[in-house]
């Protein structure tokens, strides 16, 4: 009888409880909800996401230049046109580098030069940085890329300034929407954090690797930017547009789709970004991507703001 | 007067005549015999608006209850039948209609006791386990499964139980979502070694596990389904000494009462205590954190709970000290002390006088727990917190009383009661202000035998304090005629109440029927809003302005 009743009691101990070390679920990425300023678990509003009714896809235009680039001004103003012509189916995001990563057009005076405070903001961004020198064949600035796709007869991504609204043009027209996202930011001041949540969508089957990419973007940065169509050349009170100021999610994203996907299959992630403090106090976007791991080339790209 | 429908009542008194006949008939069928009782509460409500008296749109409310157990030899079965048409105002309003809220069946014998369907239990003081009704709080948290109690050898005992609780009433009992899982070993070293009382010891100990599950889907936290909670505990006594303590530790269990944060809870409670003719001291210390624990993680109020914590402070019956101000555990954390000395003066001394005199003291204190909130908390562990310590800043309640009973003659003796109280309300949401209220109660009862058959009892209570409602007076008069009839009329007073308007007098008329195992009563008048408690556990009770009519009966 009392083997019985040791074998009772342990059937109970068997059951015992769940232990719950990190009460996050597993589908997020870096996501710390210790940077919600108030209590997470019972105020927080998480989102969650209804279907998907967008047919079109967009374009990313990456517009790599320099606050001390000269000539990049007139590549950015084409750009913001071309983002304004098309109806919130193209995003600019400002990307400073250029070739080999840091070149003369990124460099940033420091405390004791002659020239400082001006160009003393660094812009750059270990994620731009890094695209400029692997994904070879930049040029120089401004150069830009759209949707990193390849073009025919190109052998590289990289698209000079000129050529921004026939390429753009070419894929809008294409809209050849194999993936598609949703997204959700929220925004608190008191931690300088972003709370992102995204949904990504195989619109069709996929067979590869793809990366979801989401970007920090600054929307509007005035700063000091040489602009050669002006005199003097350097603007104290340039505008400068959505600046890149980092990755979310790493340098080259986080798998979404991996081996063979089929169409309508959806993947959650949530993630948390702290504002780097040189860019506190300004208004904010996330831009999300997925692209082909391989070939860098972009299947849908979103951007919203909090 | 009140407009009253005097059919309500006509029907309402011959459904219980009849009830009382009815159940007459069915003692000894069978062999076996039929325990039972039946209790039934009507209430008429009229409006006022000076009391802001509640009238529900039935104008009238009425809960009955009849427990009707049958047994015969090691077999035994029962009933309660609960009647809620509708519940009486301050009930919970998911109480509805007439149906069985409660049966069940069961054997035993010396080795085994099963039960299947609706029981309750408790595991040592509570804090881990325990299913209990307090009727008149409306709170029953049945636990409706299979109980097993098994004895393997002389003072030991196993139980087992797994169930569902009871949650809702709609002329059928309906449970709440989550499944417990508990089982429960006692050990009683006294009944296994017998030199040990013959030498006046007695050693007790006692283990408890105890789970739920409830299904988790959210889509923001991981919750855990399964909250697993232990307890241990022990009891000597030697002599006129006892001391007895539990520990209880419950796994993360966020919930809606915890702001869903993951940290563990625990619970120690420790009682001395010693006792000689003439003498008896109690000292108590718990220190809760963290520690509602119920079957629904967004159950609130009295429902579902899983445990008990007990109150560390004493239970007044006088209405001002138990009804304006009583002290609620919170079971989020709380570091709670008391002191209780009781002492008789003996006949012809000094202070004894003629007849002896009873002292009775009492202190208790109760605050918060320290907590140190963890900065950059990702894992949603809220704070941390270490056992007794306690933040001397967030004094939850104080309550130093003092009782003297006196027989001053054969047909006179006398209560006096001082109460010094210190109430926090905004930690206890009961008062109609928040901050502290400072209390000074006192209260004389007196009861006069005037012959054998005739007596009177009086209470002339007063309380004082600059916050909240100000100051109240009650008067109680009750005369009694042996066996039968006590009639009785009470009046509280709002008299210091800073708006004019509110210095109102309840009143209300009482007479009582007693008449071997049935008692009537009807109270006509008014009876103010307030809370009423039991052991720690508080229901809010609305002013209401009516008649009541009350019946109970054992059979």
């Amino acid at each position: 009888m009392i083997r019985l009743s040791i074998l009772f009691i342990s059937l109970f101990f068997f059951i015992a409880c769940d232990r719950v070390e990190n009460p996050i679920p597993q589908n997020s990425g870096a996501y710390d909800i210790s940077l919600y300023p108030g209590n997470y678990a019972t105020d927080y509003n998480y989102p969650s996401f209804g279907t998907n009714s967008n047919t079109n896809l967009n374009v990313l235009l990456e517009y790599y230049t320099g606050h001390q680039c000269g000539n990049c001004p007139i590549a950015g103003t084409n750009a913001k046109n071309i983002e304004s012509a098309n109806n919130g189916r193209v995003i600019v995001v400002s990307e400073h580098a250029g070739a080999g990563g840091i070149s003369q057009y990124q460099r940033i005076y420091d405390p004791g030069e002659p020239e400082y405070p001006k160009y003393s903001r660094n812009f750059t961004n270990e994620a731009g940085l890094a695209y400029a020198t692997t994904i070879t064949g930049i040029p120089g600035n401004p150069y830009g890329m759209i949707n990193r796709k390849i073009f025919s007869g190109a052998t590289t991504p990289w698209v000079s300034n000129s050529q921004w609204a026939n390429r753009v043009n070419t894929v809008l027209q294409e809209n050849n929407l194999r993936a598609d996202l949703q997204m959700e930011v929220n925004y608190f001041p008191q931690t300088h954090a972003l709370f992102v949540h995204v949904e990504s969508e195989a619109k069709t089957n996929l067979s590869g690797n793809y990366n979801l990419f989401l970007y920090a973007v600054a929307k509007d940065v005035i700063d000091w930017q040489k602009d050669y169509t002006v005199f003097p050349n350097d603007v104290e009170f340039y505008e400068h547009h959505n600046v890149h100021l980092g990755n979310i999610n790493g340098t080259w994203g986080q798998p979404v789709f991996e081996g063979t996907v089929t169409a309508n299959t959806k993947v959650r992630k949530d993630y948390t970004y702290v504002i780097p403090e040189a860019f506190r106090g300004l208004n904010y976007a996330v831009v999300a991507f997925i692209a082909d791991a391989s070939t860098y080339e972009i299947l849908q790209v979103i951007k919203v703001e909090p | 007067m009140f407009s009253m429908k005097c059919s309500n009542l006509i029907i309402w008194a011959v459904s219980l005549c009849t009830a009382q006949f009815s159940f007459a008939q069915f003692e000894n069928i069978l062999g076996g015999s039929v325990m039972g009782n039946i209790e039934s509460t009507f209430q008429y409500y009229a409006p006022d608006s000076t009391i802001n008296a509640q009238v529900p749109p039935s104008k009238t409310g009425l809960n009955s209850f009849a427990n009707i157990n049958y047994s015969i030899g090691k077999f035994r079965a029962g009933v309660r039948f609960e009647s809620y048409l509708p519940a009486l105002l301050g009930y919970p309003a998911r109480f509805n209609g007439t149906g069985l809220g409660y049966r069940y069946a069961g054997y035993s014998n010396d080795f085994i006791e099963v039960t299947v369907g609706n029981f309750y239990d408790q595991f040592g003081s509570g804090m881990v386990f325990r299913a209990f009704e307090e009727r008149q709080l409306g709170l029953d948290n049945a636990m409706d499964g299979i109980h097993l109690k098994i004895r393997p050898y002389k003072g030991i005992e196993l139980t087992g139980l797994i169930g569902k609780q009871r949650y809702e009433f709609n002329s059928q009992l309906f449970n709440g979502p989550g499944t417990v899982r508990a089982v429960n070993l006692d050990v009683d070293f006294s009944t296994i070694f017998p030199k040990l009382l013959e030498k006046g010891w007695q050693f007790t100990v006692g283990g408890s596990f105890v789970s739920k599950f409830q299904t988790a889907q959210s889509p923001i936290l991981i919750l855990p389904e399964n909250v697993a909670a232990y307890a241990a505990r022990f009891k000597v006594v030697y002599k006129g000494f006892n001391f007895n303590a539990e520990g209880v530790l419950k796994e993360n269990d966020p919930s809606d009462n915890n702001g869903y944060i993951y940290k563990n809870g625990y619970g120690i409670l420790a009682n001395f205590g010693y006792s000689q003719k003439g003498l008896g001291i109690l000292v108590q210390a718990k220190a809760i954190d963290n520690m509602s624990f119920r079957s629904d993680r967004t159950a609130q109020l009295t429902d579902l709970q899983i445990n008990f914590l007990p109150a560390l402070t004493k239970t007044h019956t006088y209405n001002l000290a138990a009804t304006l101000y009583p002290y609620a555990t919170i079971p989020n954390g709380e570091v709670a002390f008391q002191g209780d000395i009781f002492y008789t003066f003996a006949k012809e001394t000094l202070l004894g006088g003629k007849y002896g005199t009873k002292v009775s003291i009492n202190f208790s204190t109760v605050y918060d727990v320290k907590r140190n909130i963890i900065e950059r908390d990702s894992f949603l562990r809220g704070y941390t917190s270490t056992p007794f310590v306690l933040n001397p800043d967030s004094l939850f309640f104080r309550d130093f009383n003092i009782e003297i009973s006196k027989k001053f003659s054969k047909n006179l003796s006398m209560k006096f009661i001082y109460f010094n109280q210190a109430f926090n309300a905004s930690a206890n949401i009961v008062a109609q202000s928040t901050g502290y209220i400072y209390t000074n109660i006192a209260v004389v009862d007196m009861t006069y035998k005037i012959n054998k058959k005739h007596s009177i009892r009086a209470e002339l209570q007063g309380l004082w304090t600059k916050q909240d409602q100000g100051d109240w007076a009650t008067l109680v008069v009750e005369y009694t005629i042996s066996p039968n009839w006590t009639i009785g009329i009470i009046d509280q007073w709002n008299y210091g109440n800073k708006t004019e308007e509110k210095r109102v007098h309840y009143l209300l008329a009482t007479l009582s029927y007693i008449k071997g195992s049935t008692r009537l009563m009807l109270n006509v008048g008014k009876q103010r809003a307030g809370i009423f408690c039991v052991g720690g556990i508080c229901r809010q009770v609305p002013a209401s302005n009516g008649v009541t009519v009350s019946f109970t009966h054992s059979f």
